[in-house]
C-alpha cells in the first residue's frame, strides 16, 4: 500500500539522507547529475547499465560510477527482480535495528520507460515485511535541445510491460486516454488515433524553459484542437506533488465509467508519476509507451542543475497499525 | 440559418464514445445498412473509421427507436430480431496478450480467452433484454413488438434460471446482479493473472473456477433461450454484433466465423466486422463459411472514387440539415476542383476550354515548360487553341482523360522542369476533389468536412482554397502519424526501412516519379500489384495498411474484398495520401510491387486487363 508524504511534500532533496541511490549507466551527461551532486547524502549506489550504444558520455559516465563505487548490473531491456532484491536485503541487514525506515531514492533521469517500469513495479509489490520502504523519485531535468523534426517511425507501441496492460472487467466502458505531451512530432497524436479512445485529457508541461513548453505547444497543436482546449490540463515540472494531485483528481473521475489508459509522453517524472498513480487503482490502469527504439538518435541531454523530488512510501500504513497495537 | 458552434456530435472522436440514441441523432445509411437490417448473417468489411461501429449499433433497439429517416418506419416495421453489440479495442487486445505469457498449458489460456468473451457477450446479451423491459419501446409503434413486461418475480424467475445454469451465486434476484457476478468473473481471472504472472502464490487453474471450461455457444444460446420463455415468440431472433474482430483472439475469431457456417440454431444470426485483411481466416478452406450462402458480405470500401460520391453527398447533406442549412451546395461552400473543371463546366455558357478558361491556361503553361508534354500534344494533334472546338469524344481522350496530371505537373514542375517547393496548394480543394480524398470514410469525412461546414456556418461566406489545403494537411499528418505508430513485423527486411510508413513512402515516391520526375505519360502507374517476388514480410506489413486504410483493394464488384491473402491482388494508396505525394485521384495501370521496391531486375508494366507487357517509350 502506498502512502505519501502529505506532511512535507516540498522538503528539500539535497538535504534528505538516502540509504540506497539507484541510477541507470547510459550516454547523457546528465546521467551522473544526481550521483555527483548527492555525494555523500547516500550509502550504497545501485546502477542498472544499458549494455550498447555506449557514445557520448558513456564511457565517462562509467568512471565516474566507479569512482562512487557503485555496483552495476546490466540491464537486458529486463530487470533481475532477484538481484536488486538481494542488493536491498543486503542494505537491509547492514542497518541498525532502530531503523525503521529504509530510504531509497531513483534516479530516472537517464532511466527508459520500461526500466522505469519494472523498477516500481517491483519496489511495489514486493512484500516489504521488516521495514516501511521510502521511494524518492529524483529527476534531473535537462537543457533544452531541438527535437527531431521528422516524424521517427515507431517500433514499440503497447502497454510499456505487459504488468501495466491495465484490467478492464468491462470493455464497453468508454476509453479514456490521459495524454502527457511532449515535444516529439506527431508521437502523441498518432497514439491516440492507435488506441482510437472515446476521449483524451492532454497535460501539457510547464517548466522553467519557455523554448521546451513553445515546442510543446508547437508539435502538438494539431492534437489540441483535436481534443479540445477545455481538455488541456497544465503540470508544473518543478512540483511533482502537486502534478500527482492533479493525475489523481482526473483518474478518479474517469475511472468512475470508463477505462483509463496513461500515455505519458514527455518528461519522465510525469511518466514515474503516472505509473505510481496506476499503483492506488489495483492495476486497473494502463500505462502505455509508444517509442522507436533504436531508430531514436542517442543525444547527449545534459541536466540543466535542478533536481526534483517526489517522495512515497510502502508498508507505512501497516507499520502504524502495529505502532497502534504495542 | 442554425448557428450552432458548441461541439455537435460530428466533433466525437469516433462512433465508440457515443450511444446509440446519439449515433442515430446524426446517422446517415449508406446501401450496405439496408443490407445489414435484413435476416441475415454478414460480414461487414472496411478498414478503421469506414462505419463499422456506428453500422452496427444503429442494429440496437435505443438507436432504432431514435433514428428519424424516411426509411425508418420500413427498417423498423421489418425488424424481428434483437441485437446484442459486443465491442473490442486494442487497449482490451492487450490483455490477450498478457493471457499468453501465463504459465499455463496453451489450452487454458484460450479457455481463459474465451471465458472472458463469454462473460462480455453475455452482459450484452442481458443489457438489450434489460432494454425490451423498458417502456421505451412502447412509445414506438414498430419497435413496441419487444416489449416486455416483466413482474419482479418474473425477473427472480430469470435470474435463478441463468445463475443456476452459469454457476453464478446470485443474493440478489436482479438482472444487474447477474451483471455484476458476471463483471466479477473477470476480476477473478484477473486476479489469476496477477498470480501468476508475478508468481505471489502458486495457483492452480482450477481455482479460477469451472465457468472457464464452459462452452462459448453452448453458454449464449442457452441463456437467450431462457430469456426468450418471456417473449410471446418463444423463438424470438437474437443478432449477436462482433466488432473489429481484427482485435480478437485468433481463436474466437475462427469460432465466430465458423458459427456463420453452422445452422442448427435460427434463432440467432451473427454480425461480424472485421478489417480487409486477416491472415488466419483461411477463406479458400472449403469446410470454411462461403460468402453468399453462409452470409451476406457488406463492403464499406470503395475501389473508386465514384462510387463513393453518393454516400459522401448524403453526409454532407444531412450535416447541413443539422445545421438548419437545407438545399446548400456543396459546390457553393468549397467551390469546384481544378480536376474537375472541365466536367463542372460542361453546357455553361463560357467555355471552361476556351482561350479564358482555366484549364486553357494550366495546358499552355505546362506546354511552355515541359518539352515531353509538348511532344504529347503533337502526337495526339491536340491544339491547345482550338480545344474549345474539339468534339466532345475528343476532349474526353484527349484532354479530360490527362488534366490531372497536367494539372499536377504544372503545379509542381518549374521552368527547368526540376521540382518547385510549393508549400501549400490550391490544387487538392474543391468539393469532388475534398470527397475524394476522404474515400467515403465517415470518420475522415467528418475530420474534414466538419471543421469547414462549421466555419461556413459561422462566417456565411465560401471557405477558401487556403483553408481547405489547411484542414487536408492536418488530417494527412494524423494519418501519417497513426501510421507511424505500426511496426514493421519481426524479419522485416532492413533496407525496406522499419515501418508501415516506409513503405508507404516507397510506393507513393515511386508513383510521384511516374507523374512529376519521368516524361510526361498519359497512362502512368498508379496502382500496384502483389507478386509472387514480393517478400512474405512485406505482404504482412501491406496487410496492416489495408486494415489501416493506407491502401485500397481494387476488387470486381461483385467479389468479396475480405482477404486472407494478397498474392496477385491490386491495390492502390489512400487518396487522402495524393496530396502529400502529389499523385492524381484516379485509377491507373497497376505495376508489380517487387518493381517498385526493387527487386525485380527490369522495370514492367502491365495493362489493367493484364494484356502483356510494355516499357515506356
Amino acid at each position: 500500500m502506498l502512502t505519501f508524504n502529505n506532511n512535507s511534500p516540498y522538503e528539500n532533496t539535497r538535504e534528505k539522507h538516502f540509504d540506497i541511490l539507484i541510477s541507470a549507466l547510459g550516454y547523457e551527461s546528465r546521467c551522473v547529475h544526481i550521483a555527483q551532486t548527492l555525494n555523500g547524502n547516500y550509502s550504497y549506489g545501485f546502477c542498472l547499465e544499458f549494455p550498447d550504444r555506449k557514445v557520448l558520455a558513456y564511457s565517462d559516465n562509467k568512471a565516474i560510477y566507479e569512482s562512487l563505487h557503485f555496483r552495476f548490473e546490466l540491464w537486458n531491456n529486463f530487470l533481475n527482480q532477484s538481484k536488486l532484491l538481494a542488493f536491498i536485503n543486503e542494505v537491509l541487514e547492514s542497518i541498525s535495528v532502530e531503523q525503521k525506515i529504509l530510504s531509497i531514492a531513483v534516479d530516472i533521469s537517464s532511466m527508459n520507460r520500461k526500466m522505469v517500469a519494472e523498477l516500481f513495479y517491483i519496489l511495489n509489490n514486493h512484500m516489504w515485511n521488516t521495514h516501511i520502504i521510502e521511494v524518492s523519485i529524483l529527476y534531473a531535468p535537462a537543457i533544452y535541445t531541438e527535437p527531431e523534426p521528422e516524424i521517427l517511425a515507431m517500433k514499440n507501441v503497447g502497454p510499456v510491460i505487459q504488468e501495466y496492460s491495465g484490467w478492464f472487467t468491462n470493455p464497453s466502458d468508454p476509453l479514456y486516454a490521459v495524454i502527457g505531451l511532449g515535444y516529439e512530432n506527431g508521437k502523441a497524436i498518432g497514439a491516440l488515433e492507435y488506441l482510437d479512445a472515446a476521449s483524451a485529457w492532454l497535460l501539457k508541461p510547464l517548466g522553467k524553459d519557455k523554448q521546451f513548453e513553445d515546442q510543446v505547444i508547437k508539435e502538438n497543436n494539431d492534437l489540441i484542437a483535436m481534443v479540445g482546449e477545455n481538455k488541456v490540463l497544465t503540470y508544473n515540472l518543478s512540483d511533482p506533488y502537486d502534478t500527482f494531485i492533479k493525475i489523481r483528481s482526473l483518474t478518479e473521475g474517469l475511472i468512475k465509467n470508463g477505462r483509463i489508459v496513461f500515455l505519458p509522453f514527455g518528461p519522465k517524472l510525469f511518466n514515474a508519476i503516472c505509473i505510481i498513480t496506476t499503483h492506488l487503482y489495483d492495476g486497473n490502469i494502463a500505462v502505455w509507451r509508444v517509442s522507436a527504439g533504436e531508430e531514436e538518435k542517442p543525444v547527449d541531454h545534459k541536466a540543466n542543475g535542478d533536481i526534483i523530488g517526489f517522495t512515497y512510501r510502502l508498508n507505512e500504513a501497516a507499520f502504524s497499525e502495529l505502532d497502534e497495537k504495542k | 440559418m442554425s448557428m450552432n458552434l458548441d461541439p455537435t456530435i460530428f466533433d466525437s472522436l469516433n462512433a465508440r464514445q457515443l450511444t446509440p440514441f446519439q449515433i442515430a441523432q446524426s446517422f446517415i445509411p449508406p446501401e450496405g445498412f439496408f443490407e445489414l437490417v435484413k435476416r441475415n448473417s454478414n460480414i461487414l468489411i472496411g478498414p478503421r473509421g469506414s462505419g463499422k461501429t456506428t453500422l452496427l449499433k444503429m442494429l440496437q433497439l435505443p438507436a432504432l427507436l431514435t433514428w428519424q429517416h424516411e426509411r425508418s418506419d420500413e427498417i423498423t416495421r421489418n425488424i424481428d430480431y434483437i441485437s446484442a453489440f459486443v465491442s473490442t479495442d486494442r487497449a482490451w487486445e492487450s490483455q490477450w496478450l498478457m493471457i499468453d505469457s501465463l504459465q499455463v498449458h496453451p489450452n487454458i489460456q484460450t479457455h481463459i480467452k474465451k471465458a472472458i468473451f463469454t462473460a462480455h457477450t453475455l452482459r450484452q446479451v442481458i443489457e438489450a433484454f434489460k432494454f425490451c423491459t423498458t417502456d421505451y419501446l412502447l412509445e414506438h409503434s414498430n419497435l413496441s413488438k419487444f416489449h416486455i413486461h416483466l413482474s419482479k418475480q418474473d425477473e427472480a424467475i430469470l435470474v435463478k434460471e441463468i445463475a443456476d445454469f452459469l454457476l453464478l451465486k446470485v443474493d440478489i434476484p436482479s438482472f444487474d446482479f447477474v451483471m455484476l457476478q458476471l463483471k466479477k468473473r473477470l476480476s477473478i481471472i484477473g486476479e489469476f493473472i496477477y498470480k501468476n504472472l508475478h508468481k505471489v502464490e502458486v495457483i492452480d487453474e482450477k481455482e479460477i473456477g469451472t465457468f472457464i471450461y464452459f462452452d462459448f455457444m453452448h453458454s449464449i444460446t442457452t441463456v437467450i433461450e431462457i430469456l426468450n420463455s418471456s417473449f410471446a415468440d418463444k423463438n424470438q431472433k437474437w443478432a449477436l454484433l462482433f466488432d473489429e474482430l481484427e482485435i480478437a483472439p485468433a481463436d474466437i475469431r475462427k469460432e465466430l466465423f465458423n458459427f456463420l457456417r453452422s445452422t442448427d440454431d435460427q434463432r440467432i444470426i451473427f454480425k461480424l466486422s472485421i478489417s480487409p485483411y486477416a491472415q488466419d481466416l483461411n477463406l479458400s478452406n472449403t469446410s470454411g463459411s462461403y460468402a453468399g450462402h453462409d452470409y451476406v458480405p457488406i463492403n464499406l470500401t470503395y475501389s473508386r472514387k465514384e462510387r463513393a460520391r453518393p454516400f459522401c453527398e448524403g453526409l454532407f447533406n444531412q450535416m447541413c440539415r443539422f445545421y438548419g442549412l437545407e438545399h446548400l451546395s456543396a459546390g457553393k461552400v468549397f467551390g469546384i476542383s481544378e480536376f474537375d473543371r472541365g466536367n463542372e463546366e460542361k453546357g455553361k455558357e463560357q467555355s471552361a476550354y476556351g482561350l479564358n478558361s482555366a484549364l486553357y491556361s494550366r495546358f499552355k503553361s505546362l506546354a511552355e515548360k515541359d518539352k515531353s508534354f509538348r511532344n504529347y500534344l503533337e502526337r495526339k494533334n491536340i491544339n491547345l487553341e482550338q480545344m474549345e472546338s474539339m468534339t466532345e469524344k475528343e476532349r474526353a481522350s484527349k484532354v479530360r482523360k490527362v488534366t490531372n496530371l497536367v494539372c499536377i505537373r504544372d503545379t509542381f514542375l518549374n521552368e527547368k522542369q526540376g521540382i518547385r517547393t510549393v508549400k501549400k496548394t490550391k490544387l487538392y480543394t474543391g468539393f469532388k476533389t475534398l470527397f475524394d480524398i476522404t474515400e467515403g470514410n465517415p470518420r475522415l469525412f467528418l475530420a474534414i468536412v466538419g471543421p469547414l461546414l462549421k466555419k461556413y456556418v459561422h462566417t456565411g461566406r465560401p471557405i477558401s482554397d487556403s483553408d481547405q489545403a489547411d484542414i487536408v494537411t492536418i488530417a494527412i499528418d494524423r494519418f501519417r502519424a497513426l501510421l507511424s505508430t505500426i511496426p514493421a513485423p519481426d524479419g522485416y527486411p532492413q533496407k525496406m526501412g522499419a515501418s508501415l510508413i516506409s513503405l508507404i513512402d516507397y510506393i507513393g515516391e515511386s508513383f510521384q516519379k511516374n507523374i512529376l520526375r519521368e516524361d510526361f505519360n498519359a497512362d502512368p502507374a498508379t496502382s500496384f500489384t502483389v507478386d509472387n517476388n514480393t517478400h512474405e514480410k512485406i505482404k504482412e506489413l501491406l496487410g496492416m495498411a489495408l486494415n489501416a486504410g493506407a491502401i485500397i483493394y481494387i476488387h470486381e464488384s461483385e467479389e468479396t474484398p475480405l482477404l486472407d491473402s494478397l498474392n496477385g491482388k491490386k491495390f492502390r494508396l489512400s487518396h487522402l495520401l495524393a496530396p502529400y505525394f502529389r499523385l492524381p485521384l484516379i485509377v491507373n495501370k497497376s505495376q508489380n510491387l517487387s518493381t517498385i521496391l526493387g527487386v525485380a531486375s527490369e522495370s514492367e508494366i502491365q495493362s489493367p486487363k493484364g494484356q502483356g507487357s510494355f516499357t515506356f517509350d
